[in-house]
């Protein structure tokens, strides 16, 4: 039986689907929603519903945007011959807050995983070929994570591509910057001896 | 190194229990299914971040939580770790260690080292490879966070390449598919054979060295029997990893048509077996019911060894074996691994003899309750 009035449960329950909420902080969020006034709660409820129906995924890149091609698309001041290829909308946010990647970005929408039922027709693909078949484009950069699916979708894009005439390169993994050696765990430092560079 | 406290919070039937443990012996004695072997089995989490009893982490968790933790702290090179495992149903296991949050469990590696001894061992030469293997893999996954990154990754990309396998046809982009599961197959497949075949010959001394202490006659000798072609050996000159990967590559172009009629991947480690021959015959075949006894505790005590060889300590988990061995050996085996560190035992007789000024401490286990006695 529960404790709560039943709407104020359900409330509970919804808040608890979201990413990173237990049901401890879904409770607590819940209560303060609904000591809050009337009209704060009708704001965060449209913010909700105006965030989702105004928010769609750019028909060039995928990223998320509210205008149709997005505004690192359309930007005359980006590079358009780099083309940095990721995982989810949200990497493009990583990388952007970077401010050391002036080209474009392509969102996959996800990562081959057969056990998941993800195939390369579940992936923006047949964009991303078209993409790098323009004149312009002469390199992609693949920026996946580097777990076992990450590193085989990386092959099959490579592969993929390969008959294009773009150099296919990928993010490099090692020591993080202003690191200590001695504090960097056997498999990064590994990594990054095995991809040490010239000087 | 040595658990000086074990905290539990909803793993298997304890609510929340916090031990405070002895330096030398720790002795738990209960009636089956009173919650003995969990501890064991907690402690094996804070070792290996996975238990060593088989049990996926969902089933330990206490009916009715959301999750469980263990947590201990932790003394060796004289200061004392905190070490904290917590798992949430549904969700990922974090590592806690000094209160810092880790970002992979295998930071968790070298904290504690454990050897688990059990009834189950004498199956470790009379049953199939599998394990035998994972005597190989628990062993390395406590020496080498590269080897317990690439065996976990090698397991992924295996049941990934299965399934692409598994719906294979006979065109170019299904071909395309399980080519990329093949390189990453290849990548972490090799390290690990590469690894098990460095371990070898350390191991093989150790267990050679304790079964002739044991049983005095014949040589106990082990042999890696490789799935992939060319790296079977006693591994004297273990191969290195590019090495193994060249010939796991070229057994997996020898199985190739094989594997796609078949649905599902023929070669590799995960295929691979740890012969134990006696004298010049494999022990599988032909061993006694005490041959085998003696090769599973030889075994078993090798691994402890290999695993002190930096001489920090190897914390022993004995559960239960004196339901195997009669109470002349029991001793002699608590002799043995005395010399290595800290052992936790359970039984559901009263405790053992011990040898003179071996400092030890009982608990008596009932229902998810454990009273010092």
């Amino acid at each position: 039986m529960s404790l709560f009035p039943p709407s104020l449960e359900r409330l509970v329950l919804i808040l608890a689907r979201l990413p990173g909420i237990g049901k401890k902080s879904a409770t607590r969020i819940a209560l303060k929603l609904v000591g809050s006034s009337e009209a704060d709660c009708r704001e965060l409820a449209r913010a909700v519903v105006e965030a989702s129906e105004k928010t769609i995924g750019c028909s060039t890149c995928g990223a998320l945007t509210e205008c149709d091609p997005c505004a690192i698309c359309t930007d005359p001041r980006r590079e358009s011959t780099v083309i940095c290829v990721v995982e989810r909308p949200s990497d493009v946010i990583a990388l952007e807050r970077t401010s050391r990647f002036r080209g474009r970005y392509h969102v996959l929408g996800g990562l081959l995983s057969p056990l998941d039922g993800i195939g390369p027709e579940d992936l923006r693909l047949d964009s991303l070929v078209a993409r790098a078949g323009a004149d312009d484009v002469s390199e992609i950069i693949l920026a996946l994570n580097p777990t076992a699916e990450g590193e085989a979708t990386s092959l099959y894009l490579a592969r993929l591509l390969d008959g294009a005439r773009v150099r296919v390169t990928k993010l490099a993994s090692g020591i993080p910057v202003g690191g200590d050696l001695d504090l960097a765990d056997e498999l990064t430092l590994g990594t990054a001896l095995d991809e040490r560079r010239e000087l | 190194m040595w658990i000086k406290a074990l905290r539990l919070t909803d793993f298997r039937n304890y609510g929340r229990l916090e031990l405070d443990l002895e330096e030398g012996l720790n002795f738990f004695a209960g009636a089956n299914g009173s919650g003995k072997t969990s501890i064991l089995e907690a402690v094996s989490y804070l070792a290996v971040a996975r238990s060593l009893r088989g049990a996926s982490d969902s089933e330990v968790v206490r009916w009715g939580s959301p999750g469980f933790g263990v947590g201990g702290d932790i003394v060796a090179d004289g200061t004392v770790r905190s070490s904290t495992l917590r798992f949430t149903r549904g969700g990922k296991k974090d590592v806690t260690l000094d209160g810092e949050k880790q970002m992979k469990l295998s930071d968790l590696v070298g904290v504690l080292r454990v050897a688990w001894f059990c009834p189950e061992d004498t199956w470790l030469t009379k049953g199939g490879p599998s394990e035998r293997r994972k005597l190989l893999d628990m062993t390395l996954c406590q020496l080498d966070p590269l080897y317990l990154d690439a065996l976990s990754n090698y397991r992924r990309a295996l049941r990934q390449r299965n399934e692409a396998l598994l719906s294979w046809t006979p065109d170019e982009e299904s071909e395309a598919l399980v080519s990329v599961w093949s390189e990453r197959l290849l990548h972490y497949g090799s390290r690990v054979t590469a690894g098990r075949m460095r371990l070898l010959p350390r191991l093989a001394d150790a267990v050679a060295c304790f079964h002739e202490n044991i049983a005095g006659s014949d040589v106990l000798r082990l042999r890696y029997r490789s799935t992939t072609a060319g790296v079977t050996g006693s591994g004297d000159d273990p191969p290195t990893e590019d090495e193994v990967r060249s010939s796991f590559n070229d057994s997996l172009e020898r199985v190739a048509a094989d594997e796609r009629r078949r649905g599902f991947t023929l070669v590799g480690p995960h295929r691979d077996d740890l012969e134990v021959r006696l004298g010049d015959r494999a022990l599988r075949t032909f061993g006694s019911q005490g041959q085998h006894r003696t090769a599973a505790i030889a075994l078993k005590l090798g691994e402890a060894a290999v695993l002190d060889s930096d001489g920090r300590g190897v914390v022993v988990l004995l559960d239960d074996i004196m339901s195997e061995l009669d109470d002349q050996r029991a001793a002699s085996l608590l002799e043995l691994v005395g010399d290595l560190g800290q052992a936790l035992m359970t039984s559901t007789r009263g405790a053992p003899a011990l040898a003179a000024g071996r400092r030890s401490r009982s608990f008596v286990v009932e229902a998810g309750e454990v009273k010092r006695q």
